[in-house]
């Protein structure tokens, strides 16, 4: 089910209505049915590969659990005996010693099976013909022949499967689950429903965040976590995600789709504009979505973790992804980027294991070459920014940031001490540096141009993301030096059909997307403010009601109420033209 | 008193927007020219909402 259609409108108030109905011992079972009914709505086949992924992910986490206490508990006895070892000779010693040896692969074996099987799923359904059509085009080169033969089609390799909706999101929450139980960092649920419920949770599960089990499952395991005075502050931020997504996103990809379909014909302000739009397009797809999970679950009582925090206002790229979609930068940081070494074997180290994590991080958006660029570009970003700052230590006396550092850094770097060095990262070693650039002076107009700056990579790269193949990337990155003349300005107004009221509907929508930033800031606070109280399990009700009296006002019903109206007139012309399109990471 | 008059005034301009939008959908407008005077209005009432949050 998508967030901007019919059966939407009716699911939202139905669940939330039963929810509201029922007893709190209900609600587990209540939400899983309606995650699953969200799920199947359309393809019901694709309910059982979710249950397969969560339940194999389930079962080896819990067999990992049971080799984990039979690990202590073997450990006490080993530690109760060692005083009788040394009375009775190494004999017994080195009998335990074997034992444990011999639990040690178990626990790695269910591990395995954890990560391989929903790996497996994902590989077989998002990679499968990626990886046909790679061994095709290399057996070809190698034996000047196709592979037609072999795959009994003339037109070479194809793979007509359809691609289950928010696989990638929900296997790295099962992945993530599994790793967390086998490295202690996680108790294992026992009950099977409520791990089912965290996999399956209908706002995230097609489109992420990718939340942590150590959030989300305590949450869903709350009782009594319904208040209606969570209501409006989830409606409202669900209003902004629809105004991100129907008002801005949808409106931009008419421009944005043109230019990239006539990758050849677009000359440089056209592809420069068209980058600048899709940059605009995608962010307010992917956060309004983000925004319309958030708002969803906030009405339920959950507070899903924060993916995006005004990515475009980053100063390099390293805080860019600081800030751009945070849950899968945090994942890949935390289960693979760590484990490969991170920053503490070495710059030449760091620099290989950042390329890896964005090559992954490339094929994990799609399975297609330019998401691999693209992915690489933002690797080497960020490998030229690392070695950029290893000769700026080396080789400039950076007095800027020495003083900042004693001044405005003191305070991050007290939160950071505590944090183990060994496990920094690029993105982690100085976070709390991160709204600060690195060295060069805290004035203004450097600030702004260095924003500026990684706007303009992030933008070059977001062109090799939206192209429909790495020729037409390069396409289109060839011609950006052309026809910046009034005849290619010309050309580009034509090409992309552009009236001056697009022009001032633009300036418009991005006007009121800054304001609603700050509207949506108030709304959060409403919503933060409400949940401590809704926490304290009506005890300080009376308080609550007060402060939503206090902040609700005429005029901020006057803005839902507006912003209710221009969602519907732009869904309803959109519908009318079916024009309306699904989230872009859906397909992912 | 100060809501009241906020409040009769976006009901006022609601009507006026929702029969507007009912003639421009009946008489075929398009998505920017339906959206543009909500979204002017939409800003206006964002300026006013936050001024008054920084103020109070």
């Amino acid at each position: 089910m998508n967030f901007t259609s019919l059966d939407f409108l009716l699911f939202l108030p139905a669940t939330l209505l039963l929810c509201r109905l029922f007893p709190a011992r209900f609600r587990w079972p209540l939400l899983l049915a309606a995650s699953y009914f969200f799920y199947m709505r359309y393809t019901p086949w694709v309910g059982l590969l979710l249950f397969g992924a969560t339940f194999v992910s389930w079962f080896c986490a819990g067999k990992i659990a049971v080799a984990h206490e039979g690990d202590s508990i073997t450990r006490t006895a080993k530690m109760t005996a060692h005083e009788n070892d040394a009375t009775c000779g190494s004999r017994h010693a080195n009998m335990r010693t074997m034992t444990s040896k011999h639990s040690r692969p178990g626990k790695r074996f269910w591990l395995t099976l954890g990560i391989a099987t929903p790996l497996a799923c994902l590989f077989i359904f998002k990679y499968m013909g990626f990886w046909g059509q790679m061994v095709e085009s290399v057996f070809g080169l190698f034996f000047g022949k196709p592979m037609d033969s072999l795959w009994g089609k003339s037109a070479g390799f194809s793979w007509d499967i359809l691609l289950p909706a928010g696989i990638s999101f929900y296997t790295f929450q099962t992945l993530s689950y599994v790793i967390d139980v086998y490295r202690k960092n996680l108790k294992h649920e026992t009950h099977f429903g409520y791990y089912a419920l965290y996999v399956s949770f209908f706002p995230q599960l097609v489109a992420g965040p990718i939340e942590r089990p150590g959030n989300l499952l305590p949450q869903l395991k709350r009782e009594n976590a319904f208040y209606p005075e969570n209501l409006l502050p989830g409606f409202c931020q669900m209003l902004i995600g629809f105004f991100k997504k129907l008002v801005v996103a949808d409106y931009l990809a008419r421009f944005v789709d043109v230019a990239f379909a006539s990758p050849k014909l677009v000359q440089g302000p056209g592809v420069a504009l068209a980058a600048c739009l899709f940059a605009i397009q995608i962010y307010c797809d992917f956060s309004g979505y983000c925004d319309i999970a958030a708002g969803v679950a906030g009405m339920l009582g959950i507070r899903l973790m924060k993916n995006f925090d005004r990515p475009y206002s980053a100063g390099s790229i390293r805080e860019f992804w600081h800030r751009w979609h945070v849950s899968l930068t945090s994942w890949f940081t935390d289960y693979i980027y760590i484990p490969l070494g991170g920053s503490r074997k070495g710059i030449w180290r760091q620099t290989c294991n950042v390329l890896i994590v964005f090559f992954i991080s490339g094929l994990w958006h799609g399975a297609a070459w330019h998401y691999v660029l693209w992915g690489c570009i933002h690797g080497m970003y960020l490998t030229a920014g690392i070695l950029y700052r290893k000769f700026i230590t080396r080789h400039v006396t950076c007095t800027t940031a020495g003083s900042r550092r004693t001044n405005g850094d003191a305070a991050g770097s007290r939160q950071t001490n505590n944090r183990d060095k060994r496990t920094s990262t690029p993105h982690q070693d100085d976070k709390h540096d991160k709204h600060a650039p690195f060295c060069y002076g805290g004035n203004v107009p450097i600030q702004f141009a260095h924003k500026l700056w990684t706007l303009t990579l992030v933008c070059f790269a977001w062109i090799f993301f939206r192209a429909q193949t790495v020729s037409d990337a390069f396409a289109m990155v060839s011609h950006l030096g052309n026809g910046w003349n009034a005849n290619g300005i010309a050309a580009t107004v034509n090409l992309l059909q552009i009236t001056p009221l697009d022009v001032g509907q633009i300036a418009l929508i991005l006007l009121v997307l800054e304001l609603l930033k700050k509207f949506g800031k108030i709304m959060e606070h409403e919503t933060t403010h409400d949940e401590g109280h809704g926490t304290g399990h009506g005890a300080t009700r009376d308080a609550q009601n007060s402060s939503h009296q206090t902040n609700s006002s005429p005029l901020q019903a006057a803005i839902i109420f507006y912003l209710i109206l221009t969602i519907c007139t732009a869904w309803l012309t959109l519908l009318s033209q079916n024009a309306a399109g699904t989230f872009i990471y859906f397909q992912f | 008193m100060k809501q009241k008059i906020i409040a009769l005034a976006t009901f006022l301009i609601a009507l006026l927007v929702v029969t507007g939008l009912f003639v421009a959908l009946v008489m075929g407008a398009t998505l920017q020219e339906l959206l543009t005077p909500l979204l002017v209005l939409l800003v206006g009432y964002l300026i006013i909402f936050l001024r008054q949050e920084k103020g109070g």
